[in-house]
Parts: C-alpha cells; structure tokens; sequence
C-alpha cells in the first residue's frame, strides 16, 4: 500500500472503496478469474493471489493480483488506450 | 571559494539560505527552515559562518532525505509501478506524461525526463554506486525484463 494514496486522497472513516464482487467466494476456492467492470474498485488485502478479468471498455484483460498490487485499482492495471501503429494498407 | 559538505561544492560567497538550496531536496522554504532553526541571520554568507555553525549545519542535513536517497526513494517509487505494470509505470517507460496530460503537442518535461534511466542501458552507474540498496530491491534484479517489455503488447504475460 502506497502511503500518499492513503493518506491525501480519501477520508479514513471511509475505509477504501471497493465494490461487492458476486463470484468473490467462488473464485477463491476454485480459482476461477472474476469477471468485472468494476475498474475503480481497490485491491484490497484478500484478493492476492486471485485472478480478475478486468473491462478496459473492449476487452476483458487478465490481471493477476500480487501484494505489491495491494492499494492501487484494478483499472490501473488494464490499459484502454492501443498504441498506434501505422499500417500500410487501407483495407488489412 | 568552495565549501565542501556532505559531497556537496556549495559557492561560499552566497547567501546561506540560498547556497542550502543547492542539495538535491532543499529549497526555498527548507533552507528557510533550518537557517531560522540555527538562529543565521538573513544576509549572513556561508564564508561568515564560524565552525560550530557549518558543524550544525551538517548535523541538520545529515538527518534528513537529501542527495542520494532521495534520488533513489524517487527511482524505487517510480520502480514500484513499472514492476506491477500500472498505467502510470508504462507511461514512465514510455516517456510520456503520467497524469492524463497533452501529448499531441508540448509534453517536454515528459520526453526530458520521464523513463530517462528506464531506456538507458543496464542502469548501471546508479546500481554499482548503491550496491547495498540494490542488491536488497528485488525490484533492481529484474532491471533486464522490464527493458525488454513492450508496453500494450498483450502477447507477454502480464
């Protein structure tokens, strides 16, 4: 957990926010990805080592949480902008 | 003409609250600070000062996050981000600004030095002049993959 994200964004009696995540149980005992939009929720303690699909506005991307993850949000770690790269022709 | 403290040249015939704003992490207001600790007046220069002063002067300093560790707590935060491949760490890599900035035009601060030392090769004279902080950062071991690692590339595994 970074200490400036605790400490100069949100209120402490709001505790972190985080959104309910229905498959929550049943990912953990049978660790199967959790599928969600939800790119604002923080990573909390309990999710390390669980596997999230996270919506970047296309796609699902696979993250797989470690505890240095810990604080930060799940959207961070599913990018929404494709690098541009130049094709040649018009039709691929 | 030079004062050497703490592997810092400072001019002695400055000013000391500015001459202290030459370390890496001090400034206006720091400088301020510890000059109004020690009771040294505002005109006072550094080649005015006595001993016991520039004595002080190095006590103060020495305690705090200055130089070196500064640069290298700057460099771990930054490291942070790119070993668990946030946005912020790949926009760091890439050179390019961090917080949702322009980048169509301007963003110089960004190309000057953003992931300027990420790009440069093995890293090396920073990591050989602080070995016992690297070789304990299991972040500067994989150094080499996060050269090699194309951001927005999602054949790699994440």
């Amino acid at each position: 957990m970074q200490r400036t994200l605790a400490v100069l964004s949100r209120s402490a009696w709001k505790g972190p926010f985080f959104v309910k995540l229905p498959e929550f149980r049943q990912a953990q005992t049978t660790g199967q990805p959790i599928k969600t939009t939800a790119r604002s929720c923080t990573i909390l303690p309990i999710f390390v080592g669980l596997k999230f699909l996270v919506h970047n506005g296309k796609d699902y991307i696979p993250v797989t949480i470690t505890e240095e993850m810990v604080g930060h949000k799940l959207g961070e770690f599913s990018p929404t902008r494709k690098k541009f790269s130049f094709r040649k022709t018009k039709n691929k | 003409m030079v004062l050497h403290l703490l592997g810092v040249n400072l001019p002695e015939n400055k000013i000391v609250r500015v001459a202290l704003t030459y370390f890496y992490g001090i400034g206006h207001k720091t400088a301020q600070q510890i000059c109004s600790k020690l009771s040294i007046h505002k005109t006072c220069k550094l080649h005015e000062l006595s001993e016991s002063q520039i004595q002080q002067i190095s006590m103060e300093l020495s305690n705090m996050k200055i130089e070196t560790d500064l640069k290298r707590e700057v460099i771990n935060n930054i490291m942070h981000h790119r070993s668990i491949g946030t946005y912020k760490g790949k926009r760091h890599a890439m050179g390019y600004p961090v917080r949702g900035q322009r980048t169509k035009t301007n963003a110089r601060t960004a190309r000057r030095l953003n992931g300027r030392w990420i790009r440069k090769e093995g890293f090396s004279t920073l990591a050989n002049s602080s070995n016992n902080a690297t070789s304990s950062n299991p972040i500067f071991k994989l150094l080499p993959f996060f050269i090699q690692f194309k951001p927005f590339d999602r054949s790699l595994p994440r």
